[in-house]
């Protein structure tokens, strides 16, 4: 797809004007200025759509989205060309976009574009089309490609009292809660993706620089306490709301080492302590009322 | 880099380009100013940023063009303005901050260029033309990173690779606008002139007509349209009289020819006939031009006179090719006698015509005759002149002596016949520029010229052109304007565009099918077996082939070859001189160790210790360095 920008419709203008006073003086010198400002402008198109077209462009979703927190999205340039860069290309996530200017023959560009998810559940698909101006900014060329695929967003994450200890933030929003367990930082179990609420000294730096995406250190740390949250009191209150303090306790107890279990209606899962497990229980209460 | 520094020097390398292209041309007081204003500007962009108001530097670049524009004479038309864009450019490049600024200095580039082109009138600002377009390619690319990406920064290599795209996109264009150029749609009627023909209630374009009116050849003269270009080899300037029509009825002020039609346009051409593809532009006329006299036409249908015209069926709207086949030398020779109208003269006619021609009735011999009304008809008694014309033949033989070429043709033909000798006035194109690059005569209207043909009994018709030899005719006026030149030089163009889409006919492609016929049929036929001499030659140019070949793989080889191990190998050889051989395992300086002798062991740990340098520790084998190990080697 193709849209003119305002230079690109005075080379236009200019070009049919020359054309014109060429087929009406009949003069050649006007018809070589002609034809090379239309042979111009036809290699500029095609040089326009290489470049497109050797932009491929993948995206990354991080592994738990939640409603109304950023989700980063990491959007991959991938520079199919081997000599010749790729220039000036913009990607756009639905009304969001991110821009890179260069990609070097066969090698990739990260950038990494915050999407907003407004409310929890399967989001319909988001569309994704790379731009650009190159190669003389007349022609903004478009072209869709896959776009985002449609995403499970957890509920929106709403602070509420967590039963075992004092919710402690920094004013940063890190979770300083699981500092005061000894011994936690010694056994380190994996590393994971970034997610929203992780503590600066809990990211990996080394790795997060190897691989140009955040990660984080899991530590193993035994279970200690065991929560059970329950849909049930909360009745009578915003649904949502409850779905949000509810997603906020699980979240917090399986960060915190504690087996969380859930009673929703009238399903009940027993507590657990893995990240599976949690991401289980978010998607319960993601989904509730839509199934 | 940053990507404004980039675009900046591309600019100032674009400006610099075009100052050098024109340098020889400018004002000194141009020169200064622009050198100051570009001093400023690079002190401002590079060194140390300033800021300029724009309304003052708006208010000298409107200073600027008036003083050009009040320093143009008609004489002295392009260096004043060439002056002013001069130092508009350095203007603006001190200005330069949005994208439009470096657009308009591109421009403004560009027009130094079409200065120096309307300069110097040679293709010299070709050259200039084509590092500029590079130059100017690539830094619209660099705008447009910049605009996409304002203060953004680019690694080096990016712009090698800028450069490299902007030198392809030029390159490329070049051949598409060739194609472009050839398939662009053309009219033989431009829309414009056809707007105003349509004001002129149907005036059209300026031509021959039917008749010829006293001082009508001037109008058409105003016209430097195209008439024909006739392709064939250079001729004699006296040859160059294109006949189109013969007019032989004269009323008192207008000729026209008389309706006299024979169907035989065909004569028997002779070998020594010249030959003329003409290629006609539409001007609706049903006349066809050649060189006087033609005898033959081919391929149109055409009605064919005795007295050396052809016309086809219905006029030309559209451009035509056709050929002719001419006789120059005269008099010529007609069948039968000449016509008795051709002494008929108008009642009408004044009797002081008859009073002045009573005197050369009294030459016996006709060409006499003629000769004497050539001579009273020239200088300085009658004079040449395309304005002022007299009213009339008698005002133009009696009191205004001044004319064009149809007042001295008249009364050249009007007393001839009052002399008793049959005379008529043709009508055509006198001379014409030479194309030596497409080895034909343009015609222009210019060129319309009328002259008068006499009938001499036992010689034949007689060409004469009593119009003054030294008048300087529009033609000639027109020749001496550069644009002219110009003109001739880029009608070449304008030839083979014709020569290449408009004279694609049938004919053309039936031989093209044919010679693809041929090669077909040879194709088929039974190959027979190689001779001797060419199963000899082909083996001779497989064998240097190869040849060749492994030359190249051996030096492709040689220099893949690691330069560390033909040093250890050159250093083994060395050692083996003194005895010791040098294991495959062993390392350089391990061996120069084990040597027996003290003095040869210094110098090869010499050796090996500079080698260890080079290849362990720097892990730099330039060429340099492997000279120096080398004259170690060779002290070893």
């Amino acid at each position: 797809m193709i849209r003119i920008t305002r230079a690109g419709w005075i080379y236009v203008a200019l070009t049919v004007a020359v054309g014109f006073a060429a087929v009406n003086t009949a003069n050649n010198l006007i018809y070589v200025i002609t034809s090379v400002l239309l042979g111009f402008m036809l290699i500029s198109g095609i040089a326009g759509k290489a470049n497109l077209e050797a932009a491929q462009v993948r995206l990354a979703l991080p592994d738990e989205i939640y409603a109304e927190s950023p989700a980063p999205v990491v959007v991959r340039v991938r520079n199919r060309r081997r000599f010749l860069p790729v220039f000036l290309i913009s990607v756009h996530v639905g009304p969001d976009a991110v821009f890179f200017p260069y990609v070097d023959g066969k090698s990739e560009s990260t950038q990494t574009i915050p999407i907003r998810f407004t409310q929890r559940g399967f989001s319909p698909s988001i569309p994704v089309w790379v731009a650009s101006i190159f190669p003389f900014g007349f022609f903004v060329r478009t072209r869709l490609v896959d776009p985002l695929p449609p995403v499970l967003v957890f509920p929106k994450l709403i602070p509420s009292p967590y039963p075992a200890a004092p919710l402690d933030r920094t004013t940063k929003g890190e979770d300083r809660s699981s500092e005061r367990h000894a011994g936690e930082d010694h056994d380190l179990r994996s590393i994971r993706e970034y997610q929203a609420g992780d503590p600066l000294k809990k990211i990996h730096w080394k790795s997060s620089a190897r691989t140009g995406r955040w990660l984080t250190k899991e530590f193993s740390v035994p279970a200690r306490d065991t929560v059970m949250v329950d849909l049930h009191p909360l009745r009578g209150q915003d649904v949502e709301k409850a779905l949000s303090c509810a997603a906020f306790v699980i979240n917090t107890a399986v960060r915190r080492g504690a087996a969380v279990g859930l009673r929703i209606g009238n399903r009940r899962y027993e507590p657990q302590a893995s990240l599976a497990h949690k991401r289980k229980l978010l998607t319960v209460l993601a989904l509730y009322g839509e199934d | 880099m940053k990507t404004r520094t980039a675009l900046l020097s591309v600019t100032f390398l674009s400006a610099a380009l075009s100052y050098g292209a024109v340098f020889s041309f400018v004002h000194p007081g141009a020169h200064a100013t622009f050198l100051g204003l570009a001093v400023l500007a690079a002190t401002r962009h590079f060194v140390r940023p300033y800021l300029v108001s724009r309304h003052l530097l708006n208010a000298l670049a409107v200073a600027v063009m008036m003083l050009s524009l009040s320093r143009i004479r008609p004489d002295l038309l392009i260096e004043p303005l060439v002056d002013g864009v001069l130092v508009l450019l350095g203007i603006k490049l001190l200005e330069a901050r949005l994208g439009r600024d470096y657009l308009q200095i591109y421009l403004l580039c560009l027009f130094l260029l079409l200065g120096l082109g309307l300069l110097s009138l040679s293709v010299s600002f070709l050259f200039y033309l084509a590092p500029l377009a590079f130059l100017l390619t690539l830094s619209l690319l660099l705008l447009t990173m910049e605009g996409a990406d304002p203060k953004g920064q680019l690694p080096r290599r990016a712009f090698s690779q800028l450069a490299f795209m902007a030198g392809a996109m030029g390159g490329l264009t070049v051949p598409v606008a060739l194609i472009l150029f050839v398939i662009l749609p053309r009219t033989n009627f431009p829309l414009l002139n056809l707007l105003t023909a349509f004001g002129k209630a149907g005036a059209g374009r300026t031509g021959f007509s039917e008749s010829v009116r006293l001082g009508e050849v001037t109008v058409i003269q105003e016209d430097a349209a195209v008439v024909f270009r006739a392709q064939t080899a250079p001729l004699r300037e006296k040859d160059l009289y294109w006949r189109g029509l013969v007019l032989d009825r004269f009323d008192g002020t207008v000729w026209s020819p008389s309706r006299r039609v024979v169907f035989d346009p065909f004569g028997s051409v002779q070998p020594s006939d010249v030959h003329q593809i003409i290629f006609m532009e539409p001007f609706g006329m049903d006349v066809l031009f050649g060189l006087d006299r033609p005898v033959s036409i081919h391929p149109m249908p055409v009605r064919g006179t005795k007295n050396g015209t052809f016309r086809v069926l219905s006029p030309l709207f559209k451009k035509t090719r056709y050929e002719v086949w001419s006789r120059p030398p005269t008099p010529f020779l007609e069948e039968g006698p000449p016509d008795p109208d051709l002494l008929h003269l108008p009642p009408t006619l004044s009797p002081r015509l008859l009073e002045l021609a009573q005197p050369w009735t009294g030459i016996a011999s006709p060409a006499e005759r003629l000769r004497a009304i050539l001579e009273f008809l020239q200088p300085p008694r009658f004079h040449y002149a395309l304005e002022n014309l007299p009213s009339d033949l008698e005002d133009f033989l009696f009191r205004n002596r001044r004319g064009n070429c149809e007042y001295f043709a008249s009364a050249l033909a009007v007393l001839a016949r009052l002399s008793g000798i049959p005379a008529r006035l043709v009508g055509g194109y006198r001379g014409g520029y030479y194309n030596q690059a497409g080895g034909y005569y343009l015609v222009l209207q210019k060129h319309a010229h009328v002259w008068t043909e006499a009938y001499v009994e036992g010689t034949g018709w007689m060409r004469l052109d009593p119009t003054p030899p030294a008048a300087v005719t529009p033609a000639e006026l027109y020749a001496r304007s550069l644009l002219a030149r110009w003109r001739v030089l880029m009608d070449t163009l304008n030839y083979y565009w014709f020569r290449i889409v408009v004279d694609y006919d049938v004919e053309t492609q039936l031989a093209l099918l044919r010679r693809a016929h041929a090669l077909a049929s040879s194709l088929s036929q039974k190959p027979e077996g190689p001779s001797k001499q060419t199963v000899r030659t082909a083996v001779l140019i497989v064998m240097g082939a190869a040849v060749l070949m492994g030359l190249c793989l051996a030096v492709r080889h040689r220099a893949a070859r690691d330069p560390a191990r033909d040093l250890r190998a050159a250093y083994a050889r060395r050692l083996r001189r003194y005895g010791y051989e040098l294991k495959d395992w062993e390392g350089v300086e391990e061996s120069a160790g084990a040597l027996q002798d003290a003095a040869v062991r210094e110098r090869a740990l010499h050796f090996a210790r500079a080698f260890h340098e080079a290849v362990y520790r720097n892990q730099n084998l330039s060429p340099e360095v492997r000279r120096a190990l080398k004259d170690h080697l060779r002290r070893l």
